[in-house]
């Protein structure tokens, strides 16, 4: 295996799994955890899916929401300071860093794509073809366009480039030590926050 | 070897940094600066770490933003105060680099050896000090087959000896045909390193100092 990718494997897929494991460990509980057979309940989950293009669309959405992570995750890493030395695989043909980044994508995307196969072989042995071509195409876009985010990321490039025309309307107000906390949330973890409310709706 | 064109360096709305021209030929430059006057966000943009506006062209062919895979074989850098994830060890970052910069293993391993940092190669990064996270980052610079060597801030943090030992590399890799700009607040011994010339940072520009 190229040390390139041994690197990016350890930096980035590993500790994606490594910081997201309370995530996973509760997602696992809830969607397997549960009192009756885990086969025959996504069983019917699927058929749900496969069957309901609503309930398709909303699975799409948690799928989405869910690379938004990924994503989001994988370029703080590659602007983080610590990681400024992976600046080096810059100097790899472009082509082959290409494929180093769908591999990342592809393995902090794992879980989805394990639920995906499901979710076609089901389709497809209920002659959904629309439904599984459908799950194939989201999938596919999302595991070969994400890595050029990556790549951007990589080669610190600006995500929106050109200086700021719009004033900047900061008013200097005092902030009460009580609200840290949240002035942290809304200006560093806008994303997570995002993801985290959306989640617990559609849980509910 | 490096020449600058309408360079400008913006940190949301604050102008860091602006080089309408430079110029800049062969040889080891000394770059000097007060603290935040831009020598840093200078290196880092010859380097490709920062996004600027303009043009920074090398050996008058390449341009950092359209041949940018070459640019960045031909130019190293490192960092005043480099960090690395603790778990990774110096061999996986020495193999990353000569992986990824087409550099010889041995070459890196003997310059390790030259610092005394070889003997914890196989080492986790967590486990060095921040001296021997320094000269790793040193050995890092000098991988592969570059033109340019960017040092921002070499000579702290490590002992006298490396010191010694690092501006000996650095005499013999400018004789080998690397340039080097070099950012140091510490004065210099010419016995140590020859100079061919001074760079300014001052009113968020870059001028020589001739």
């Amino acid at each position: 295996m190229p040390k390139a990718l041994t690197i990016l494997q350890k930096v980035l897929v590993n500790y994606f799994y490594k910081v997201n494991a309370g995530l996973f460990a509760f997602a696992f509980f809830v969607l397997f955890g549960l009192p009756y057979s885990p086969l025959a309940f996504h069983y019917s989950l699927i058929t749900g899916i496969v069957q309901s293009p609503a309930f398709l669309a909303i699975v799409m959405l948690i799928w989405l929401l869910y690379n938004l992570k990924c994503g989001d995750y994988i370029i703080k890493q590659l602007q983080h300071p610590e990681q400024s030395f992976l600046f080096c695989v810059n100097a790899l043909p472009g082509r082959k860093l290409y494929w180093y980044n769908v591999y990342v994508q592809v393995f902090v995307y794992l879980p989805v794509l394990f639920y995906s196969v499901a979710v076609v072989v089901i389709a497809l042995k209920k002659y959904e073809y629309v439904c599984a071509a459908l799950v194939i195409l989201f999938n596919a876009i999302i595991v070969f366009a994400t890595p050029a985010l990556y790549m951007l990321a990589l080669q610190q490039k600006k995500f929106s480039t050109g200086r700021s025309v719009f004033p900047s309307f900061r008013l200097a107000i005092r902030k009460p030590y009580f609200l840290f906390p949240l002035y942290f949330l809304l200006g560093e973890r806008k994303q997570m926050v995002l993801v985290t409310k959306v989640f617990s709706l559609l849980f509910l | 070897m490096l020449q600058f064109d309408h360079v400008q360096k913006n940190y949301g709305s604050f102008l860091a940094v602006d080089i309408p021209f430079l110029k800049i030929e062969e040889g080891v430059w000394w770059l000097q600066g007060e603290n935040g006057s831009g020598k840093t966000t200078f290196l880092k943009m010859i380097a490709g770490l920062h996004p600027f506006t303009g043009s920074i062209m090398l050996q008058g062919k390449l341009n950092i933003k359209k041949q940018r895979r070459q640019f960045v074989q031909l130019v190293n850098y490192a960092e005043a105060e480099p960090l690395y994830p603790s778990f990774l060890t110096a061999k996986d970052l020495v193999e990353l680099y000569c992986e990824t910069k087409g550099g010889d293993i041995l070459v890196a391993q003997q310059l390790l050896q030259q610092l005394h940092v070889y003997d914890a190669y196989n080492n986790p990064i967590g486990s060095y000090s921040s001296g021997m996270i320094k000269k790793v980052s040193l050995v890092l610079a000098f991988i592969g087959h570059p033109k340019v060597i960017l040092l921002d801030e070499p000579l702290i943090t490590i002992d006298t000896a490396a010191v010694d030992t690092i501006c000996r590399i650095i005499n013999d890799s400018y004789k080998n045909g690397i340039s080097f700009i070099i950012s140091s607040h510490q004065a210099v011994q010419s016995e140590q390193l020859v100079f061919t010339g001074k760079l300014r940072a001052k009113n968020r520009s870059i001028y020589k100092n001739d």
